[in-house]
């Protein structure tokens, strides 16, 4: 029998992704169904108690709820923020202002979640630029907007947006510029041409940036943190919280477990709605 | 309806596109813009339909100045080298693309969509995406869509250069056909001479960013006006000479290869005065070989260097004693080939000979 030479090279990924991603997926699956007696005592038989429990606590379900809303909002706030940068890039013949928005945001990537967050913190804070703003224009909202869903939106779509902006730059660049011309020349204005082509043809990139930007505002940990300030709590908050104060491991694996679940409707959820609406 | 391009510069960057480019088309013509590539003839398409602002001059729709209008108000139709179907919409949807702009019901549209779809002769593809189609039937899909609006000009941007060759010079009849049918005026862009030839009422050639010549395609084949038109249209040989004699509307020229020939003035393109000097060219049809013992009238002995079989007619490189290579080509009449090495004489027919002015 002949081996084919890419399944080898495809072998060490293999192994990699089995033993760092399946075999703590699965021993999480095992540990939400073991029973929990006390602090790192929790034994059989198998029960659904934790399961159980996750979907009747009031807490655990809002927060579930709210985790979803916000990683929704930010994601889509991500994707449109970062539309027009992306398009820009995509067709862009000017090398030296596409290099430029191109390393703004890379380096962007290269300070820790933690430095970013902390920013967010001075400009929502009370005596940060947002407060200040806000008093010059007399809203008087300045002082309540850190620790509120808004400010872990704001922070989740700063994140997400260079993800954004990369995932959908290639997407983009697939579409033709003489498709547009073509739109013109049957009589399409620039809003039309952007509306009928440009819009339905992103589809793809813009679905694709909708998935990656909500894989990581649904999982997000340290900037609610930071910015919910532990008053708005998101899901991976909830988690580490009964893991650390009562090292209840079954409930949390439950937890974790349904998270993934949750994730993976919502983006399939997501994915479906935004093709429909390129079809429309 | 007529266009005209009035002293037109256009430029991409910094690199002059088009250079000062006059060009009038009238109602219902069909002319070919013929260049090879980077000669311009795209740019000034795309300046005609607004797809390209020049930086100088203006462009003209029945008299009327359009040089400010956007592609979308210039009712104008484009076909592209790569189609440029929309790639989400199916057969019909392409078509009907046009009119639904137009703010045109899909009951209103559905007939004519159809109609246009007949007439490339695609009716039945309606549902059908551009990606489930072939190149020729996408290129139809392109016309019917431009056609369907009744554009007042259809410009054409080498359309059939991405076809298979059988394909190719099946679509140029049709082209053409359906373009005198509807009656529409066209502009139309190629690199391809046979193309050109076969299909315009009028040809102009390009080259660096201007136009050479305009005029009929036998006009362009019979009187290149340059050396560049005469080489780029067709196949060609050129001699040096000098003008020996003017006698009132004719003159007498002797080529560097000893032949003289004595040509009514209007072969001439440029000034005739004794002792300048000219180009004699002669299109390889225009010549014959004969057996050295046998030739007659005007001639140049020299060697066969390469002979060949082309189908219908037989090209050959005779080598001249002085090193230069002539091409003659015959129809093929199932006579005994001249054999390579062979020595022969190359007959000139001088009613055929245009003679351009050395320095053009």
């Amino acid at each position: 029998m002949r081996i084919n030479p890419g399944l080898v090279l495809l072998l060490l990924p293999l192994v990699c992704l089995i033993l760092l991603f399946v075999a703590p997926l699965v021993n999480i699956f095992g540990v939400s169904f073991y029973h929990y007696e006390g602090v790192l005592d929790y034994r059989l038989p198998l029960t659904l108690q934790n399961y159980i429990h996750t979907f009747q606590s009031g807490t655990i379900r809002s927060t579930f709820l709210r985790t979803g809303m916000i990683a929704l909002y930010s994601s889509i706030l991500a994707v449109v923020i970062s539309y027009p940068v992306s398009y820009y890039l995509s067709w862009s013949t000017n090398r030296r202002g596409r290099a430029l928005v191109m390393s703004a945001i890379v380096f962007s990537l290269f300070a820790s979640t933690i430095a970013r967050g902390l920013s967010w913190i001075y400009i929502l804070g009370p005596q940060g630029a947002a407060g200040k703003i806000s008093e010059f224009l007399g809203l008087g909202i300045g002082s309540h907007v850190l620790h509120t869903e808004f400010s872990v939106v704001v922070g989740l779509t700063y994140i997400a947006m260079p993800f954004a902006t990369l995932t959908m730059i290639s997407p983009l660049q697939k579409i033709r510029p003489v498709i547009r011309d073509a739109a013109m020349m049957l009589g399409a204005s620039r809003v039309e041409t952007f509306l009928y082509i440009t819009v339905p043809l992103s589809i793809p990139g813009i679905t694709a940036a909708l998935a990656v930007c909500l894989t990581l505002t649904l999982a997000a940990f340290v900037i609610p943190l930071m910015l919910g300030g532990g008053i708005v709590d998101m899901v991976s908050n909830l988690i580490f919280g009964r893991v650390r104060e009562t090292l209840n491991f079954p409930l949390g694996s439950a937890m974790s477990m349904a998270l993934l679940c949750f994730s993976i409707a919502v983006m399939y959820l997501s994915t479906v709605a935004t093709k429909r609406l390129g079809r429309a | 309806m007529s266009v005209e391009l009035r002293s037109i510069t256009a430029m991409y960057g910094d690199v002059v596109a088009v250079k000062n480019v006059d060009l009038k088309v009238r109602e219902k013509e069909f002319v070919t813009l013929l260049g090879p590539s980077g000669c311009g003839k795209t740019t000034t398409l795309n300046v005609a339909a607004g797809l390209l602002r020049p930086k100088q001059g203006r462009v003209y729709l029945d008299g009327e100045d359009i040089t400010d209008l956007p592609p979308y108000q210039r009712g104008m139709s484009m076909i592209f080298q790569s189609y440029a179907l929309f790639p989400h919409m199916n057969v019909f949807d392409n078509v009907r693309f046009g009119l639904k702009i137009r703010g045109m019901s899909r009951q209103e549209s559905e007939g004519r969509v159809r109609q246009a779809l007949e007439l490339v002769r695609l009716g039945g593809y309606e549902k059908r995406m551009p990606t489930e189609l072939s190149g020729g039937e996408q290129q139809r899909v392109a016309l019917a869509r431009a056609i369907v609006i009744e554009p007042k000009v259809l410009l054409l941007d080498e359309p059939l250069s991405n076809l298979d060759a059988k394909l190719r010079i099946h679509m140029r009849s049709e082209l053409k056909k359906i373009q005198k049918r509807i009656g529409v005026t066209a502009v139309y862009v190629t690199h391809d001479q046979a193309e050109a030839l076969t299909m315009s009422d009028e040809v102009v050639v390009m080259n660096k960013g201007a136009i050479l010549q305009v005029g009929r395609a036998t006009e362009i084949y019979q009187r290149p006006r340059s050396k560049f038109v005469a080489d780029f249209i067709g196949e060609i040989n050129f001699f040096e000479g000098t003008i020996e004699e003017v006698v009132r509307d004719s003159f007498r020229i002797s080529s560097n290869l000893g032949f003289t020939l004595s040509l009514p003035n209007d072969r001439l393109v440029g000034e005739v005065s004794t002792g300048r000097k000219a180009l004699i060219c002669i299109r390889p049809e225009h010549l014959r070989l004969t057996e050295e013992s046998k030739s007659a009238g005007v001639c140049v002995v020299g060697n066969v260097e390469d002979v060949q079989f082309t189908g219908a007619s037989i090209r050959y490189l005779v080598e001249l004693p002085s090193g230069e290579a002539v091409q003659v080509r015959e129809t093929y009449s199932n006579q005994s080939l001249p054999s390579i090495g062979q020595r022969v004489s190359i007959q000139i027919d001088s009613s055929l000979v245009s003679v351009l002015e050395y320095e053009l």
